[in-house]
């Protein structure tokens, strides 16, 4: 049983990442950090050159002084060519426990329903194992409904038990009050996710507005950190600045992220993705979006939704902040395609996907093999081949537009599977 | 030595960086940075491999608690501090034992000896 508030420290191509899970703080250090601190969590002792460093953890940490440091993560790791950054291992497996859900809503990208499998709770441990031995440091738990699980107590315990943080996302069907202590007493933060306020939320969810409601009062009554999760398609983006005055009117949130929609599953016949909407409509949905709710609470995006943004990331939004320089900030916050470079996706049967979203790209099972191989492996490779293709590192395939951006390389010219988003210089040729 | 980039918070979607947008945008999130130093720059990419903990796997139980006992900059400048103190005092009492000599030496001179005397 691993120390809950113990810092984790693994080593990474570039240095090093120390992960405190209390509040998922990611210091990224470089080499020389890396190594004074893992000296340190080997012998307790550092050299005094390491007193800067030190005292930069103090400030940046919630607490520094005092906490359990482990060693964890892969250290074989293996220089790449092809300049894409690829971590030593997922920081994050976005892990669907389940195909069950009581809802069987319309737009379901994972084509759950009622009469769907959950995983295997052998399966489920075993695959948490491996996990936690390449060194991740949370997972995102849905389904399916993941509260649907036999086992979902007992998962939520492995997850802390192994030093990982588990967050999950719900519809809220389920949400009994024990099953409320398991959230508080082992997630990092639960989501619920938003495509609409009032009868527009009940076209997507047939859990309908009222339990929504009820359910994201009952998660911060308990104390539980909540992100609401937006979806954007054509058609929740022309209701965004009615869903985003409804976000704003709630108190105590954790953030809210917003997500691109991917045509796949029940969804693909449900909506079309942001990419068929002209990028300039896009980028000021977004800005107007993202300004507002800043104000409130924190505000994300998934790397899916990369090339909408990298244009407000670019140093053409005012920012509220004495800082004006956003483009400095575009390389902190802006992260192409996450996946296989430091996330995953796993299914109930232990397909390893590069995200939940491209089960057609499956590269391996981690019944067959370790999730170690799988990461290392040619499959994996191949995928990681055509991503740093597409903007121009180590192929031939690579898009112009992209490849005479300056945001190339922290963009990597968005999803190398759908056309998700385009970006303000319309890179999926659709003008 | 050095932090490169700092981020935060919990991930419950399925890619690692949904990242919550620039701390300039958002100043009441808390987000400090390192030291004083902006936390700039992508990650580093793939280079040489880093020195190999020998510790390879998942978290070694009785991992020694981390930062107690740690080096800081501040105690060191504590430290240099409490030094310089005692070589000023040092200073301070030779320059006063210096002065009670030389107070001696006057009262024991005659008076047309005395250092301005004739001034």
């Amino acid at each position: 049983m691993i120390d809950p508030s113990a810092l984790a420290l693994r080593p990474e191509p570039f240095g090093g990442i120390l992960f405190d899970p209390l509040d998922a703080t990611f210091v990224e250090l470089d080499r020389e950090a890396y190594d004074a601190l893992a000296a340190f969590a080997r012998t307790g002792s550092a050299p005094a050159e390491a007193a800067p460093l030190f005292d930069d953890l103090r400030d940046t940490l919630s607490t520094f002084d005092g906490r359990p440091l482990r060693l964890t993560g892969d250290p074989a790791i293996r220089p790449r060519a092809d300049g894409l950054a690829v971590l030593s291992g997922p920081t994050l497996v976005d892990f669907q426990i389940t195909d069950h859900c009581p809802l069987d809503c319309p737009h379901c990208y994972a084509e759950s329903t009622p009469a769907g499998r959950h995983g295997a709770l052998d399966d489920i441990l075993m695959a948490l194992d491996q996990i936690a031995e390449v060194g991740a440091f949370q997972l995102a738990i849905g389904g399916g409904e993941p509260l649907s699980h036999p086992h979902i107590g007992a998962i939520l315990a492995r997850c802390r038990a192994l030093g990982m943080v588990p967050n999950l996302t719900t519809s809220g069907v389920g949400l009994t009050d024990a099953k409320l202590d398991l959230l508080a007493d082992h997630c990092g933060a639960v989501g619920v996710s938003l495509e609409g306020v009032g009868d527009d939320f009940a076209a997507y969810r047939k859990s309908g507005f009222t339990r929504f409601e009820r359910t994201v009062s009952a998660l911060q009554d308990r104390g539980v950190p909540t992100v609401l999760q937006v979806t954007l398609n054509t058609d929740t983006f022309a209701r965004l600045p009615q869903i985003t005055a409804y976000i704003e009117s709630l108190d105590g949130l954790y953030g809210v992220i917003f997500l691109a929609f991917k045509p796949v599953g029940r969804g693909a016949a449900f909506g079309r993705p942001l990419a068929d909407l002209p990028p300039a409509q896009v980028h000021a949905g977004l800005e107007a979006a993202f300004t507002t709710l800043a104000r409130r609470t924190r505000v994300g995006f998934d790397c899916c939704l990369t090339p909408a943004v990298a244009g407000l990331m670019a140093g053409d939004l005012e920012g509220p902040g004495p800082d004006e320089s956003t483009a400095a900030h575009a390389a902190d916050h802006l992260e192409g395609c996450s996946a296989l470079r430091s996330s995953l996706g796993l299914s109930p049967t232990l397909d390893v996907m590069p995200c939940t979203f491209t089960a057609a790209h499956a590269v391996g099972n981690l019944k067959d093999r370790h999730l170690r191989d799988i990461w290392r492996d040619m499959a994996t490779e191949r995928w990681r081949h055509a991503l740093a293709a597409r903007t121009g590192g180590g192929g031939n395939t690579a898009n112009p537009r992209c490849a005479a951006c300056g945001n190339r390389a922290a963009c990597l010219g968005g999803c190398p599977v759908m056309d998700l988003a385009n970006c303000d210089r319309d890179y999926l040729g659709r003008t | 030595m050095r932090i490169l980039r700092v981020r935060r918070g919990f991930t419950t979607n399925s890619s690692s960086s949904s990242e919550y947008v620039p701390p300039p945008w958002q100043q009441n999130m808390g987000f400090r940075k390192p030291g004083g130093e902006a936390a700039t720059g992508q990650a580093a990419p793939s280079g040489t491999a880093p020195a190999a903990p020998p510790v390879a796997t998942t978290a070694p139980p009785a991992a020694p608690p981390a930062p107690a006992g740690a080096p800081s900059a501040s105690s060191n400048l504590a430290a240099n501090g409490v030094t310089l103190g005692l070589v000023l005092g040092g200073v301070a009492l030779a320059f006063a034992a210096e002065r009670v000599v030389r107070k001696r030496l006057r009262r024991d001179k005659p008076a047309d000896d005395i250092e301005g005397a004739d001034d």
